[in-house]
């Protein structure tokens, strides 16, 4: 349902009201804006000491650095975790039990613990097995399982909406499971999930900023030690949260441009697939 | 092992704490959420840009960030909530930018006809989302809200790293202190584990039952 | 359209906040603003090059499997801090590392390898055992205790510096005057060292944890705990860029700072004592203390402690 069918077209007195509305709720905000603005000020948190070694070079250098660290690991671990994930849910999917009942398990136990649980296992727990990882991979790897389960869910509901009369036709043709999967099921899907692969790399991106724990020179680690270096740390997170909004926000406008309906092609097509149901987004 | 038996109240006091910040911060992020989907879908355009600024802004911040400013900036906009409170109010702020989202599409999902029809019995835009749109949207948004119930617990973690001693923490710390970091954290994964079956055996109940059969 | 004023919005939110950064040079309004100095100053002050390239070289050094190794790398890899001001504290936009452990770390380095290649590794308080039991470091300078638990695990070369806990509060405090005072109210703390000393000294204190110094103090500024605790030379620099915390002058408890080392290589211990002893005799350590923690602290620089002098060293 279109949302802007709530509201009727409004005849001239609803539309002197909406006036009102409008005049009254800009004001209350910009004037709750400019108030948190003003208290600010008032307890020094705008003063120049605070903000201005955030304008110098070096230490906004600094912090395109861990920005850098950050899009290096979000990025692959996007990446591993997609492949994981379709693996997980392809697996998941399967007929054959010894592959569904195993896959079943990782993805829902990978799902229910927190992520900093998983990163601090890897980092403390591993080293008394004798294994050594460097920081990249003890951050990355609780990632990868973490983001693959979630994106492994996606792709199991991604299968299940297609349509059933994909798979009947793939096997009227003769095709067996595994080629019905790789040659109809999964271009689909794909084509139908390309704003959740995104949505993914935002994930994975979020995600990265337990760097910190590591010790992984992420944006977020790295913020933190410019606000322990500046004593400024409110202002040096600030102005991290501001690169994060920034960045995500691009990506998902990317997101956005995916989502439009593909433009018509000469030759006769299939129906598009439905989307699947906005559902089991998992979040961090 | 036996160490770990004999410390087990931590273990547990850390769990309790954990399952206080979800029971909390859930309801807030719901409350939260409605009223900013409200804002979206609603007429008035300086609201709907605001509460759009707010979801994206929070969304697209990592938790840990957002925390940290709700616990340490906070105060000198003049609120100083204790520490325990600064985490509830910091949960629920930003999973209710998610409970937005989940809402509008909850209102999405709900047929033109009805809302065609609240107005023609002459409904104002405050009767049809209280008396007609809302309860269909909420009673179709059972099992993402469930899930976004989970990833509270889940994301209450985070407070250990502002002060707030829950299950992770606790485990951490009894490692900290004991050097055993296999079964404390098995431990503490068997605790998250407990209160996120249960919720998604929850959600699954309370759906069946909820769930509008057009 | 929805989506474009949102963009609209959150685009000028953002500009606004790169704004205020640029527009930093406003002039302060908080009492007191100008007469405080700014934090980079404070580390900045902090410089031991001069000290590290006046330090020993080891001369017939015994070889030890910790040794070869380390001069067949050519480097000495540390587990130590970014962030603890005037022991160890990176500089962002200069990538060095100055403070006395960071000192201690390329003192040794040069004594082992004839030149001050020390590389900072990461490592915190929860791993450093296990790293040094499988050798992913050579060593451990972090500020870190000896305890005889700890010294189960990892062998202690040292003690190489005995610090004392220090209490902030308030400036408007006139309650808490020592530790004894802390008893039954909150302490706002890093986990590790600090809490542990503070629950050793205070055991009915309420630790509240958390990740930065910096956050500590804010606890504090805000009320969210009465003090807090913290090793006392770091407490010099965190202290001195604001005006509304003060640092007590009464201090409470004894941590023995040591050098970690693998517990499978007894003989490299003697070394690293060895490289302890040279320093304290021929005045490079209190060099190296009066250039860093000497800096913050201003009072004369103390006797080093003698090795060996801890139970677990």
């Amino acid at each position: 349902m279109k949302t802007t069918v709530l509201f009727d077209e409004l005849g001239p007195r609803g539309q002197a009201r909406l006036r009102t509305a409008t005049i009254v709720a800009s004001i209350v905000l910009v004037g709750a804006l400019a108030g948190i603005f003003v208290q600010l000020d008032h307890v020094g948190q705008l003063s120049g000491r605070l903000w201005s070694p955030l304008a110098s070079w070096p230490n906004i250098r600094y912090l395109l650095d861990g920005l850098g660290m950050t899009l290096r690991i979000g990025l692959s671990c996007a990446a591993m975790s997609l492949v994981f994930g379709t693996v997980f849910g392809l697996g998941r999917l399967s007929p054959r039990r010894w592959l569904s009942v195993p896959a079943a398990a990782a993805i829902e136990l990978f799902r229910a613990i927190p992520l900093i649980l998983l990163v601090y296992f890897f980092l403390i727990g591993l080293p008394a097995f004798g294994w050594n990882l460097p920081p990249f991979w003890v951050l990355a790897v609780p990632i990868v399982l973490h983001a693959g389960s979630v994106f492994a869910e996606i792709v199991r509901a991604g299968v299940n909406s297609l349509d059933r009369g994909q798979f009947d036709a793939a096997a009227a043709i003769g095709l067996r499971r595994g080629q019905a999967l790789r040659l109809v099921v999964l271009p689909q899907v794909f084509r139908a999930l390309r704003p959740a692969l995104v949505t993914q790399v935002i994930r994975t991106l979020k995600e990265s900023s337990l760097g910190y724990v590591v010790s992984y020179p992420e944006l977020l680690r790295n913020g933190q030690v410019l606000g322990e270096y500046n004593a400024n740390f409110i202002q040096a997170y600030a102005l991290t949260a501001a690169f994060y909004i920034v960045i995500n926000f691009g990506l998902s406008r990317i997101a956005d441009l995916l989502d439009r309906p593909p433009r018509k092609r000469r030759r006769a097509r299939v129906a598009p697939v439905d989307s699947p149901a906005p559902a089991l987004e998992s979040v961090s | 092992m036996s160490v770990l038996f004999d410390h087990i109240g931590e273990l547990f006091t850390g769990l309790l704490v954990t399952l206080e910040l979800a029971v909390l911060a859930f309801p807030l992020a719901v409350v939260v959420g409605t009223v900013l989907g409200v804002c979206r879908v609603g007429p008035v355009a300086p609201l709907r840009a605001a509460a759009g600024c707010y979801v994206q802004c929070l969304r697209n911040s990592p938790l840990l960030l957002v925390l940290v400013m709700v616990v340490f900036g906070l105060p000198y906009v003049g609120a100083t909530v204790p520490l325990f409170g600064s985490v509830v109010l910091g949960l629920g702020l930003y999973f209710g930018a998610y409970v937005c989202e989940t809402v509008r599409s909850g209102i999405a999902a709900v047929p033109t006809g009805q809302v065609e029809a609240a107005r023609a019995i002459g409904l104002t835009f405050a009767g049809v989302l209280r008396q007609v749109v809302l309860p269909q949207a909420f009673r179709s948004m059972a099992q993402p809200l469930g899930s976004i119930f989970i990833n509270v617990s889940l994301a209450s973690a985070l407070g250990a790293a502002v002060g707030v001693q829950e299950l992770t923490g606790s485990a951490r710390q009894f490692n900290l202190d004991h050097a055993q970091p296999i079964p404390s954290f098995i431990a503490a994964a068997i605790g998250y584990l407990l209160i996120t079956l249960t919720a998604g055996q929850l959600t699954g109940v309370i759906e069946r039952k909820v769930r509008i059969r057009r | 359209m929805r989506i474009r004023t949102a963009t609209r919005t959150t685009v000028v939110t953002t500009a606004l906040l790169a704004t205020l950064t640029a527009c930093g040079s406003a002039p302060g309004h908080a009492p007191g603003a100008a007469a405080k100095p700014a934090g980079a100053e404070i580390a900045g002050q902090i410089d031991q090059t001069s000290v590290v390239d006046a330090g020993p070289v080891g001369q017939n050094l015994p070889s030890t499997p910790m040794l070869d190794k380390i001069r067949q790398k050519g480097e000495l890899s540390f587990a130590g801090s970014r962030n603890t001001i005037g022991f160890s504290q990176l500089d962002p936009a200069s990538g060095k590392l100055s403070g006395f452990d960071a000192g201690i770390a390329q003192l040794l380095a040069k004594y082992l390898l004839g030149k001050p290649n020390a590389k900072l590794q990461s490592g915190g308080s929860d791993t450093r055992e296990a790293l040094l039991g499988n050798h992913t470091i050579d060593t451990a300078i972090q500020t870190y205790t000896i305890t005889e638990d700890r010294a189960k695990l990892v062998n202690f070369a040292g003690p190489y510096y005995l610090a004392a806990s220090g209490i902030v509060v308030k400036t408007s405090d006139t309650t808490i005057k020592q530790a004894s005072d802390l008893a039954g109210k909150k302490v706002a703390t890093e986990s590790g060292a600090a809490k542990d000393a503070l629950l050793k000294a205070v055991p009915t204190a309420q630790p509240v944890l958390f990740d930065t110094a910096a956050q500590c103090v804010a606890a504090v500024e805000q009320g969210r705990a009465e003090a807090m605790t913290l090793n006392n030379a770091s407490l010099y620099g965190v202290v001195a860029t604001k005006s509304d915390v003060k640092l007590l002058d009464s201090t409470f408890g004894s941590n023995p700072f040591g050098i970690g080392l693998p517990k499978d290589d007894p003989a490299f211990k003697d070394v690293v004592n060895g490289f302890l002893k040279a320093i304290e005799a021929d005045g490079t350590w209190t060099k190296l203390w009066q250039a860093t923690v000497g800096k913050l602290v201003k009072s004369p620089a103390p006797q080093p402690p003698q090795v060996g002098s801890v139970p677990g060293s």
